[in-house]
């Protein structure tokens, strides 16, 4: 397992996601949404001649629906055989994330625990790990 | 058998080196309960596999393997580097046996060993003797290994995903031919390119059509190794169940049959296991003593049904309730507000089983999940009906194929979605004069000719604002793959296209409203709509779940007796007529630089394919020209006409025509009579026989190479009446007909029935054989027609 990661921001929160998860990150300049889907789903859009499925990762933690603005940032994941596009609203930097950065004192709040593997911290900053994978399957046990 | 065995092989071996990374990944992470999960099913696929291929030496082995594993994962034992190389140690047995059973080598036997090594990790094992039994696992299997003999294979597997992508990379070359052509369109074009372009065309067809067989095969491959699972359950039970297969002929996606030969042995495991009782408990609860489980697959719209019915006891829903909140999954209280549909829905969770026991063929609650997993990896659903007491149907939906479907784009709001064509049964304008949407108990209904369909609106459906200034809206009779038909109300029907179809992700599935996504060439994705999830929303569900197939037919039949509609029109020649809305594919409005005069005939030249029109006498000189698409299911032709005035129901009695082969009769509309045109007409003059026949007869025409006639004459014209040509001698004993000059002895044997002389002079010499004067066409092609059917 590689210890990069790819820190962005949602909700003005900063988190950081597994480098090896992470296909690439795209700016999504048009997206048709999706009639009565789950809330999740901020719509479809499409990337080199396949169909994506946008995320508003913001609604899945903070059940907040966004706005999703022109040109929005989504970072590109597999996830069970399916591609999705996470909006972030911004994304930082590639970082390293060593064993002896893991915040073991702290829990991340009641929306954020579902969704995150551990709080790092990264220059003095605490960062949430999020997982991309339990956002979308924790979503669809709950909805099984 | 052999196939079978083969499969499995390849398919065991894969699966193995991605279970020793999973092993290892977990061993580093031991706490990481989806490792141990995955893991678990792999070896659980694998116990599967042996125990129908009846391999007990590796059903034992998988057997213990799970049982430690499955120890892990409800957490009596923690992973260590003994247990994990344990696991390991048996995995390579059980990779040396499965590359033994390809080779024929012989595997040396201390499996015994290895299970009792593997049993004493479980808690209620002797503690004392891990250190014995890893000691016994440090087997240094490498002496005991017969030289493995090098085996070749008869065929290449090749990865779905490669296959994909040239699925795909054809896709896109579709929908670049089609930008192409309209590009060409709005140019002036010049003869050698559209030639070329024909060309291009042709052979993207010939391989799309290939690459699309090469991913079709009957479900048969899936269903032909069912019954001998179901024997070995039954002998494994001590019960006695009647397996009965329909539908074998049904062909679906290659991927497909893979996607679903877990799942489908699976649920059979468990309806034998748990569904059918034993023979003392059926009679006690007045049931034939034989269980009974039915599988049968067919193809409905654009869908592809499996349903697999027990007559046992059904799924015990108290017993699930248990399950589910020991499981973690929900507690009491969400429990008691959950539909019984979502109840029932718990059964595909991980982890959860109704079973009491735990036995080699399942229980562990594992192989629902599996299930579940691998049908929405291919866009397919899966649906429990359970009877308690009375048996259990589940009901899997599969898309119908991961590729092209020719579909209708509609407008809802401001937005565009697909509809599959092949589920459009009409379409209407809402303002025609037979449509009426009347209100009935609060519910719309629409009254089209006189039948009701259950109405749905489009917007409503989905939830989205409806356009105000759209005046003309449309109705859409929909076909659902379940379901009865029903009215669908639109904003536009825009255009008519061909759709590469992929499966979107569980999350927008999920709603049941759409049942994939498409690119099509404007570069905006668009939703599939699903017609019987429409129909469900709609609540045109109910009425037909229930019927077998053989009802669902004879009602078919009955309607279509109801419906003999036809369509009324304003001929070229200002004459009203009629014409059978059965013969009538499609109104398509032609651009007139598409219409050109070739080969002695009006013919429309669309997407590189010519057909041929009919009653056209003069071209305009711009715009469209309105046509029917007649088609005969193989070819098409196009009937011209200035207007189309309406659809109507035709009356029993239609008077004879004084003309049968223009008219295949009088019908009354109102009280005018309107002339019924005979489509056999369109179709009898000259089908094209290229596209009627899949294999055309070959003649070999025996000729020296300096032969212009020959080739410059006799080979176009018996390739356009339909028959394949050759020079090449190779081809000759494979050839319907042998052709020769009667003047040429060196080529032309005496002993051969199939041979056809021909000859300079029009009329034949004294003491020659038979022959045929060489311009004689007609009697040239008769006579070949007479070689072919036998007669001398």
């Amino acid at each position: 397992m590689s210890n990069l990661y790819l820190l962005a921001e949602i909700d003005g929160t900063d988190i950081a996601i597994e480098s090896g998860v992470v296909e690439s990150v795209v700016r999504v300049s048009d997206y048709i949404p999706v009639p009565r889907v789950d809330p999740l789903v901020a719509g479809i859009f499409a990337l080199r001649s396949r169909v994506l499925t946008l995320i508003d990762t913001q609604f899945a933690i903070t059940g907040k629906q966004q706005k999703v603005p022109p040109n929005a940032l989504a970072i590109i994941a597999e996830i069970g055989g399916f591609h999705f596009g996470l909006l972030v609203s911004s994304v930082k930097d590639v970082v390293t994330i060593n064993a002896d950065q893991y915040e073991q004192a702290v829990k991340p709040g009641a929306n954020w625990v579902n969704y995150t593997e551990s709080l790092v911290k990264i220059d003095g900053k605490i960062v949430v790990v999020l997982c991309p994978s339990k956002i979308i399957e924790g979503t669809l046990a709950m909805a099984a | 058998m052999d196939d079978l065995l083969e499969e499995f092989i390849a398919e065991t071996r894969e699966t193995l080196e991605l279970l020793s990374v999973q092993l290892i990944q977990w061993e580093r992470t031991p706490s990481d309960r989806s490792l141990v999960d995955s893991a678990f099913r792999f070896v659980h696929t694998v116990k599967g596999s042996c125990g129908f291929l009846d391999l007990p030496r590796l059903l034992k082995l998988s057997h213990a393997a799970e049982d430690l594993l499955s120890g892990a994962r409800d957490g009596h034992i923690a992973a260590t580097p003994q247990l994990v190389s344990a696991v390991l140690a048996v995995i390579d047995k059980i990779a040396d046996i499965t590359n033994a059973l390809e080779s024929g080598a012989s595997v040396y036997d201390n499996d015994e060993q290895l299970i009792a090594a593997i049993l004493a990790f479980l808690p209620n094992g002797n503690a004392s003797t891990i250190g014995e039994a890893v000691l016994a696992l440090v087997d240094p299997k490498t002496e005991f290994k017969d030289a493995t003999f090098e085996t070749k294979s008869r065929s290449v597997r090749v990865s779905l995903q490669l296959l994909d992508t040239l699925m795909s990379g054809v896709s896109d070359m579709v929908l670049a031919r089609n930008e192409v052509s309209r590009q060409m369109r709005k140019h002036e074009t010049n003869m050698e390119l559209d030639h070329a372009f024909v060309k291009l065309s042709s052979s993207v067809a010939e391989i799309r059509d290939a690459i699309g067989l090469m991913r079709m095969q009957p479900i048969e491959r899936l269903f032909s190794s069912l019954p001998r699972l179901m024997r070995d359950i039954c002998h494994e039970l001590g019960k006695e169940i009647n397996l009965t297969i329909s539908g074998s002929e049904v062909d679906v996606d290659r991927e497909m049959v893979e996607a679903l030969r877990d799942p489908l042995a699976h649920i059979l495991r468990n309806a034998a296991d748990h569904g059918i009782e034993s023979a003392q408990d059926r009679i006690a609860s007045g049931k034939p003593a034989v269980g009974k489980i039915a599988i049968g697959a067919r193809q409905s719209g654009n869908q592809i049904l499996i349903e697999v019915s027990d007559d046992g006891r059904g799924i015990n829903l108290e017993k699930l309730r248990e399950k589910a909140i020991s499981s973690g999954y929900c507690d009491d209280a969400a429990w008691s507000h959950m539909a019984i549909n979502d109840r029932l829905a718990t059964i595909f969770l991980p982890g959860v089983s109704t079973a009491e026991s735990i036995s080699a063929i399942s229980g562990r609650g594992v192989g629902m999940d599996i299930v579940r997993t691998n049908l929405q990896s291919v866009g397919g659903t899966i649906d429990i009906e359970n009877v308690s007491g009375k048996g259990v149907t589940l009901t899997m939906r599969l898309p119908l194929t991961l590729s092209i479907i020719a579909g209708l784009s509609v407008r809802a709001g401001d937005q565009i979605f697909g509809v599959a064509r092949s589920s459009v049964v009409e379409i209407l304008s809402i303002s025609n004069a037979n449509v009426q949407i009347e209100s009935v108990a609060g519910k719309k209904i629409a009254n089209i000719r006189g039948r009701r369909f259950p109405y749905g609106n489009i917007e409503d459906i989905l939830n989205i604002p409806q356009i105000s200034c759209d005046t003309s809206r449309i109705l859409i009779i929909i076909n659902p793959a379940v379901g009865a038909q029903f009215a669908l109300e639109v904003a536009a029907v825009l255009d008519n296209e061909e759709l590469v179809i992929k499966p979107g992700a569980p999350l927008v599935m999920g709603t049941g409203l759409y049942s994939g996504t498409s690119l099509p060439d404007n570069g905006r994705p668009m939703l599939l709509l699903d017609a019987s999830g429409l129909a469900a929303e709609i609540g045109a569900d109910a009425q037909s779940q229930n019927t077998s197939y053989n009802a669902d037919l004879s009602n078919k039949n009955e309607t279509e007796d109801d419906q003999a509609s036809a369509i009324m029109f304003i001929g070229m020649d200002g004459e009203k007529r009629a014409i059978r809305l059965t013969a009538i594919d499609r109104l398509e409005d032609i651009p007139v630089s598409n219409i050109k005069f070739v080969g002695g005939k009006l013919r429309a030249n669309i997407d590189g394919e010519l057909t041929d029109i009919f009653d056209l006498d003069i071209v305009p000189d711009t715009g469209f020209v309105h046509m029917l698409r007649l088609s005969d299911g193989e070819t098409s032709k196009y009937l011209a006409v200035k207007q189309v005035l309406d659809v109507f129901c035709m009356s029993k009695d239609i008077s004879a025509s004084a003309n049968p082969n223009l008219h295949e009769g009088i019908v009354q509309v109102g009280n005018e009579p309107i002339e019924l045109l005979n489509v056999f007409q369109f179709f009898e003059l000259q089908t094209s026989p290229s596209i009627a026949s899949e294999r055309r007869p070959l003649c070999y025409i025996a000729c020296n190479p300096q032969d212009h006639w020959e080739r410059n004459i006799l080979e176009p014209l018996l390739a356009a009446s339909g028959y394949e040509v050759s020079f090449d001698e190779a081809d000759r004993l494979a050839a319907n007909v042998v052709i020769g000059r009667d003047d040429d002895q060196s080529q032309i044997t005496n002993d051969d029935d199939r041979i056809l002389r021909l000859r300079h002079e029009s009329f034949i010499s004294k003491n020659k054989l038979p022959s045929i004067y060489r311009y004689d066409r007609i009697g040239l092609i008769s006579a070949i027609e007479d070689k072919l059917s036998g007669v001398r």
